[in-house]
Parts: C-alpha cells; structure tokens; sequence
C-alpha cells in the first residue's frame, strides 16, 4: 500500500489457518495490492481495545510488537466466521486513519518474507 | 470416404465457431474495458481545469450509467440506488473538490453470465491533490455489473469491496 515491493510465503496457509500474532498478507484490490497486517482476534472471538489495550474474549493480550503506546478505545466485536481481526503494529495514528478490523480467511495470501 | 469428408467439414464448422465465440468474447471485453477508459477519463482533472469542461465532463457520466444505477459501499455506510442525474450531480461535486486527479482501472476480470450482461471485477487506483494542498492516494476493489443498452456497455451496480471492517 505504500508502494514498496514485499516478497510473499503464499503456501503458508495451504494446511493451517492463520494464529494470533501472525502477520499476514491480505489482498486489498487485485493480485498486486497488499495490506500487512497483524492477527489479533479469530473467528468467534470478541476483540476489543480499552485505551490502546486490547482484549479479546475480555482478556488482556499482551503485544510486545506494538512500538508505540496509543490510545484507542474501539467498542467490544464479535468476529465472524471465516474472518480474523487484524491491527497493524504503527498504533501511534488516529483510530479512525488506521486501516484495520475484520477480513475474511479468503483474502489473506501468506505471509510476507522480507 | 464419404464419412471422413464430413466429419472434416464438422470440424472445421466448429473450429470457425469457436474462434468466432473468442473473437466475440475478446471484442464485447475490449468495449467494457472501454467504458472504465472513459469514466477515468471523464473523472480526472488536470490543473486548472475551467467550469464549463468540468461541467461537460460530469454531464458524460450519464453516458455510461443505467438509471438509476446501484451503489454499495458498506465502507462509507453507502448503499442505495441514485439516478444518473445525481450520480452527474455528486462527480462534479467531488472533482471540484480537487485541483488534480488521476485515476486507472486494471486487473479486469471480466465474464458474460448471460446476454447483455457483464460482471467486472477491477482495481480502481486514484490519486488527486485537494485544494487545500492535501495529496489523496485510494485505492478499491470493485465489482461491478454492466447492461447493454442500445449496443452501449452501462453501470448498472457498483460494490466498492470491504477489506476490512471495523
């Protein structure tokens, strides 16, 4: 999305499902436009954030991979079948300029290599 | 002999239809694609683009929409069907809201689920400059459903596709 060029594991996901923590690849528009993107939350669970902490099934999960502390709040959210809820690590902008939320298992391609 | 002779013309019957179904296919997804070109084109603006072009462009809009013409875009808590008047009305609008705008369709995947109607499948990519200076960079993916109207290829229903949803 920024325009840079990533290199993508595609097979990653042929026999498992994406984990909490991956960071994945989704498909934004196309076969070339991609969003990286970290998994916070899977199908069935209730993600939320409380000022930049987020819980899902209301348990505090730690996320060492946040670099800057923020202060979302985003109201409790069940994910859907086949989705997973995913953040980006770059918290330090505004909620509402931050792309993120729920995407179906469809459009995640693997997972990026460098 | 007799046989060997129509089965040869038998093949040759139907390998002319099945070059005249590509021909066909090919031609019918050159005249969509086409029309994308052209609402790209009616939709961008150069610097210093005067009233009377931007008025002339919108009002092309119309061309290239059925009316009404469906609009669902979950993302912006959009979705209804709107004329082509309003449609005509909304671009020029928008495009008066920026001093530039670029915009291309590419990724097309297009098929022809019955006669007279396509379904699109595209990547929408926009880049335009605000008055206020600020740069816009967006871009969708898009599904979209065109009749043909009076041998014209027409927007019939757009779905800007929701990635991600808060």
């Amino acid at each position: 999305m920024n325009g840079d060029f990533n290199f993508c594991f595609r097979l990653r996901y042929i026999f498992s499902k994406p984990e909490r923590h991956d960071v994945v690849a989704i498909r934004l528009a196309g076969e070339k436009i991609i969003l990286l993107k970290r998994v916070v939350a899977l199908e069935g669970e209730v993600v939320e954030i409380q000022k930049g902490v987020l819980f899902v099934n209301e348990k505090k999960i730690d996320e060492t991979y946040v670099r800057y502390p923020s202060n979302w709040n985003l109201s409790p959210r069940k994910v859907d079948k086949s989705h997973v809820y995913v953040v980006g690590d770059n918290r330090s902008v505004h909620i509402d300029v931050h792309q993120f939320g729920q995407t179906s298992i469809d459009r995640i391609i693997g997972v990026p290599l460098w | 002999m007799v046989k060997a002779k129509h089965i040869i013309i038998a093949g040759g019957i139907l390998t002319v239809g099945i070059i005249a179904f590509f021909i066909f296919l090919q031609s019918e997804e050159a005249k969509v694609k086409k029309q994308f070109e052209f609402i790209a084109e009616k939709i961008e603006k150069a610097p210093g683009e005067n009233h009377i072009i931007a008025a002339a462009k919108a009002n092309r809009i119309r061309d290239v929409i059925t009316d009404p013409c469906k609009i669902h875009a979950p993302a912006y808590l959009f979705s209804r069907e709107a004329s082509s008047d309003e449609l005509s009305t909304f671009v020029l609008s928008k495009r008066s809201q920026y001093s530039a705008i670029s915009l291309k369709f590419y990724d097309f995947v297009i098929d022809f689920p019955e006669k007279d109607t396509a379904r699109v499948s595209l990547t929408e990519s926009m880049e335009g400059k605000l008055k206020t200076g600020e740069f816009v960079e967006d871009i969708h993916e898009l599904k979209c459903q065109l009749r043909k109207i009076e041998d014209i290829w027409r927007l019939k229903e757009i779905e800007v596709v929701e990635v991600l949803r808060k």
